[in-house]
């Protein structure tokens, strides 16, 4: 897991050398770079378009709130624990400021 | 491009005439025999040996992609990959080669003499599915049966009991097609096998019937999950992200591939994966199950009910 404090202003962004491939509302991601790859079912390839769009973690959350029926810390939860996974594997970084 | 110049001699000149093969759906010309190839020769060409230019000279910017040691041929071999300008240059120990950026020629740089059984080994293996990648058509590791002129294609992790199983199916209308490794190429919208192709794991007595076609198109592909004997036969659906990943993964040599190759994969599997049945068959390791996984997979498909 990542070391990066991962907080509600925290504002990531897509790594170049990613490949991007989405269907019908999931996705496959690539890192040319690494080769190495990784799916996201509908709500994780939602949160990655946000984050492509400088969406902070915070933003992010009300935004899957307003779109999926899920409890809030739940949602909290598993979108810390996304992108984690997409820092681990180097998928995303943290934006400049 | 249809064709593969392979030169493995230091010298050939261009008035020997080679000794030609079919394989994948391509002619591939060499300036000496291969017995693995024995099966797959053709007439050669009237004339002489193609010419092939490639320099190691021109890898002036030797970016390493791969670097690592795997088991080939049943041996740990040290593999390296680099990408230069014009040409890749792959080394598998001390057989090494110069392949085309377009997979229309692989060159020996011969330092020393080579194990017969390593160069067939590295240039059918690494080799061959690199400049194939190259081509368009991507190498699947899988076993394989072909039946009512399609074919069923069987992938999974190593030990899963793919080459088993596609043996234990073969026999009355389904043929042996694949033990491990499946070309498929996409053409003109339809997705195809090529199961001409040397198996490399198995005898040459067991090898796929030659007189299979070059190309056939693909029916399905199953991903194997191994059951418990006594336990029922189940064909699931693979969600479109799980089989674009099962494809990448199971794509041969992909890890030797740079980055325009890889892009080029990811996209041909992208594809693959949506147009066509990806699934999981579950099935228990029990060759008295033989006639009830044929049944389930053929209820799958739709076959003909004298094909079950």
């Amino acid at each position: 897991m990542s070391d990066v404090r991962l907080e509600p202003a925290a504002v990531l962004r897509h790594r170049s050398g990613v490949l991007f491939r989405e269907l019908e509302g999931e996705a496959v991601l690539l890192d040319l770079d690494a080769g190495t790859y990784f799916g996201l079912n509908e709500v994780g390839t939602r949160a990655w378009a946000l984050i492509g769009e400088g969406v902070a973690l915070g933003g992010v959350r009300e935004v899957l709130l307003r779109e999926y029926e899920v409890a809030p810390e739940r949602l909290w939860e598993d979108l810390l624990a996304l992108v984690g996974e997409l820092l681990e594997h180097r998928l995303v970084e943290l934006a400049p400021l | 491009m249809s064709s593969i110049s392979v030169r493995l001699q230091p010298f050939s000149r261009s008035t020997d005439i080679p000794w030609a093969y079919r394989v994948a759906g391509r002619r591939l010309e060499l300036d000496q025999p291969l017995p693995a190839l024995a099966s797959f020769e053709v007439e050669p060409p009237g004339e002489g040996l193609a010419p092939v230019s490639l320099d190691e000279a021109e890898l002036s910017e030797n970016a390493e992609v791969f670097s690592e040691e795997v088991l080939l041929g049943g041996r740990a071999r040290r593999i390296d990959g680099r990408l230069g300008s014009r040409a890749y240059h792959l080394s598998v120990d001390s057989a090494v080669f110069l392949i085309a950026r377009d997979g229309s020629a692989v060159v020996r740089l011969a330092e020393e003499e080579d194990d017969p059984a390593l160069l067939a080994d590295a240039l059918l293996g690494p080799a061959l599915s690199l400049a194939l990648a190259l081509q368009g058509v991507f190498c699947l590791h899988a076993a394989a049966v072909e039946v009512e002129g399609r074919i069923v294609a069987f992938v999974g992790d190593s030990g899963a009991g793919k080459s088993t199983l596609a043996a234990l199916l073969s026999g009355g209308a389904w043929r042996l097609a694949a033990d491990d490794i499946l070309p498929v190429e996409r053409s003109a919208g339809e997705y195809l096998a090529l199961p001409r192709f040397p198996q490399l794991k198995i005898a040459p007595a067991e090898q796929p019937s030659p007189s299979l076609p070059e190309s056939l198109p693909l029916a399905a592909v199953y991903r194997l999950d191994a059951r418990e004997r006594g336990e029922r036969v189940e064909i699931q659906p693979i969600g479109w992200p799980a089989a674009t990943l099962l494809l990448v993964r199971q794509t041969v040599a992909s890890r030797l591939f740079d980055r325009s190759l890889l892009q080029r994969q990811f996209d041909a599997c992208a594809l693959l994966a949506r147009d066509f049945p990806v699934r999981s068959l579950a099935y228990p390791h029990d060759p008295a199950a033989a006639p009830r996984i044929r049944r389930v997979i053929a209820d799958d498909l739709g076959l003909p009910e004298e094909t079950r």
